[in-house]
């Protein structure tokens, strides 16, 4: 058994009228099945619409599987019973940070989930004290939510996950309002979480440089999983990819073109390190 | 004439407080008719609060805004009509929708410009159409997946046809795909029609592909203003901005470490593996 075991997942929206009355309903998810276990760094990828989100918000339990289960530690979130311990287990930062501030200033916003569930004045201290040196952001301590920018709230946001020291952390394209040198920071510092700590994270991303980081990369396609597969050889599989509207990164398209020139070069390099390999 | 003079702007958000820490600190700079301008900076350099002020949302403290040569901060300037001719994508595609379907809400704005119903909704069906988002028109904006909320969000300005486009993070939350489909439109808005572009990105490697213009932010000034490959390649204001060098850049570099000779203006995806089949 893993960490997360998703079994024939399949998640129906019904869809209403103006009158509210539900006139049919869209599938999402369309029977999908994939374990991860423990220390796993997972990066889920697919375009926009392909279920990416809602596939998040199934593990921990903000959406019931309309067929098959998802278990995390072997427990169902259909369980309404087992659902506080999953959420305990699972930390989730999502796209839009404004959704998930709800304190006005950033330490009380960062306590937040610490002190619904008791902890003491000095553990919430600390940990507050941690979790923002580990994002870099102690100076936004004692500021406004309201008066910090997108990037700087979507920080505070996963500062207050941290805080929980989930054993899951499932990021929900955490990166999309940060400049590219704060989103490999952040990414370094959910890298160096996992590493050390054995944290599992499903890393959900459509900017797919992010892939690199992960050891596994699921790619989604219409609600159903395409490919999955190490980062290397997921980006191998260029029209798989280009069906599902996804484009390779940025310098794995310049080594494959190079290749193809008859460069000596594999077509699957991620860095400009590899690619200038090349010239040697 | 300039579509936009921006003159010594400075705006702080804790006007009361003693601090006068400035959002934008003394911002100048001019956009000419046709530009497609990239906005670019960290976290908190005062980027969106800068494109907030260029419809008049945002009031500067001190310093004027010409808009076709007339101040927007003059008695008798007509705001209303300026935000018909100045469009603004936010970041979160949920501040600016509202209505039960999406069609009703990418005719708000037109018929709020003065269309008649009719018209308006044709409109807006043309506009989804040329999206490709025409299947969606009748679904509530808030049953849509977040790149598709952003689509929404922009037909709802578009079809106001704004002379001056203004994106804030157009890119993100939106997959590769329709990515490139966006930016290929609006770079054929700007050079059919001439409309006006600035926009705010991390992406620096689209920067070069896309935009003329490149200003760059940092702490709430205006650091510097040039081509995209002057800007880029200028590493001390890359530096000072705290941005981290888009691939193009750093394959150049890269390529000179190692005893090679390349063409570092030369910058977009196509001209760089040009350079690099040469080598």
């Amino acid at each position: 058994m893993g960490n997360i075991d998703v079994k024939n997942l399949i998640v129906e929206f019904d869809i209403f009228n103006a009158d509210n009355e539900v006139v049919s309903k869209k599938r999402v998810i369309d029977d999908i099945s994939f374990s991860v276990n423990e220390g796993d760094f997972v990066c889920i990828i697919g375009k926009n619409g392909s279920g990416k989100s809602t596939l998040a918000k199934c593990l921990n339990g903000l959406i019931i599987p309309t067929g098959g289960d998802v278990l995390i530690y072997g427990m169902n979130t259909k369980n309404e019973e087992q659902l506080i311990d999953i959420r305990k287990n699972i930390g989730m930062a999502f796209q839009n940070p404004d959704n998930q501030i709800v304190a006005s200033i950033v330490e009380e916003d960062v306590a937040f989930g610490m002190e619904n569930l008791g902890f003491s004045p000095e553990e919430m201290d600390k940990r507050i004290d941690e979790s923002l040196k580990i994002l870099g952001i102690q100076e936004l301590r004692f500021a406004q939510t309201s008066k910090i920018s997108g990037g700087q709230k979507q920080k505070v946001s996963l500062a207050g996950i941290l805080c929980m020291k989930s054993k899951i952390l499932v990021l929900d394209e955490p990166t999309s309002m940060i400049d590219k040198n704060g989103r490999l920071d952040l990414l370094n510092k959910v890298y160096e979480l996992n590493k050390k700590e054995k944290i599992t994270v499903i890393l959900i991303s459509h900017y797919i440089e992010e892939i690199s980081f992960a050891d596994r990369v699921i790619v989604m396609n219409q609600g159903k999983i395409i490919l999955d597969d190490t980062p290397k050889n997921v980006v191998l599989k260029d029209e798989l990819l280009n069906n599902a509207g996804i484009e390779l990164p940025y310098i794995t398209r310049m080594a494959k073109e190079l290749k193809s020139f008859g460069k000596k070069l594999n077509g699957n390099e991620f860095s400009v390190e590899e690619l200038c390999q090349f010239l040697k | 004439m300039p579509i936009f003079e921006v003159k010594n702007i400075k705006y702080t958000y804790d006007k009361y407080e003693n601090s006068l820490k400035y959002a934008l600190n003394d911002i100048s700079f001019n956009i000419e008719k046709k530009d497609f301008v990239a906005l670019i900076g960290k976290s908190g350099s005062g980027k969106s609060t800068l494109i907030s002020h260029l419809n008049g949302l945002y009031k500067a403290d001190s310093g004027d805004i010409l808009y076709s040569g007339n101040s927007i901060y003059s008695k008798d300037y007509d705001l209303n009509s300026l935000r018909f001719k100045v469009g603004i994508v936010f970041q979160y595609p949920d501040y600016q929708l509202f209505s039960e379907t999406v069609i009703d809400d990418v005719a708000f704005g037109a018929i709020k410009k003065g269309m008649s119903k009719d018209e308006a909704y044709k409109k807006s069906l043309e506009v989804l159409k040329f999206l490709n988002i025409e299947y969606l028109k009748d679904e509530s904006p808030f049953n849509l997946s977040g790149g598709e909320k952003r689509k929404v969000a922009f037909a709802g300005v578009f079809v106001m046809e704004p002379e001056v486009l203004i994106f804030d993070e157009p890119d993100a939350g939106l997959d590769t795909m329709s990515k490139i489909n966006f930016y290929n439109f609006i770079k054929s808005l700007n050079n059919d029609y001439g409309t006006t572009v600035i926009y705010i990105t991390h992406n620096l490697d689209d920067v070069v592909e896309y935009a003329n213009k490149v200003i760059v932010m940092s702490d709430g000034k205006l650091i510097k203003m040039g081509k995209p490959y002057e800007v880029l390649s200028d590493e001390k204001v890359m530096k000072e901005a705290d941005l981290e060098l888009p691939y193009s850049i750093s394959i150049c570099n890269k390529v000179k470490s190692m005893g090679y000779d390349i063409d570092n203006t030369k910058l977009t995806f196509s001209d760089l593996l040009d350079s690099l089949k040469k080598l």
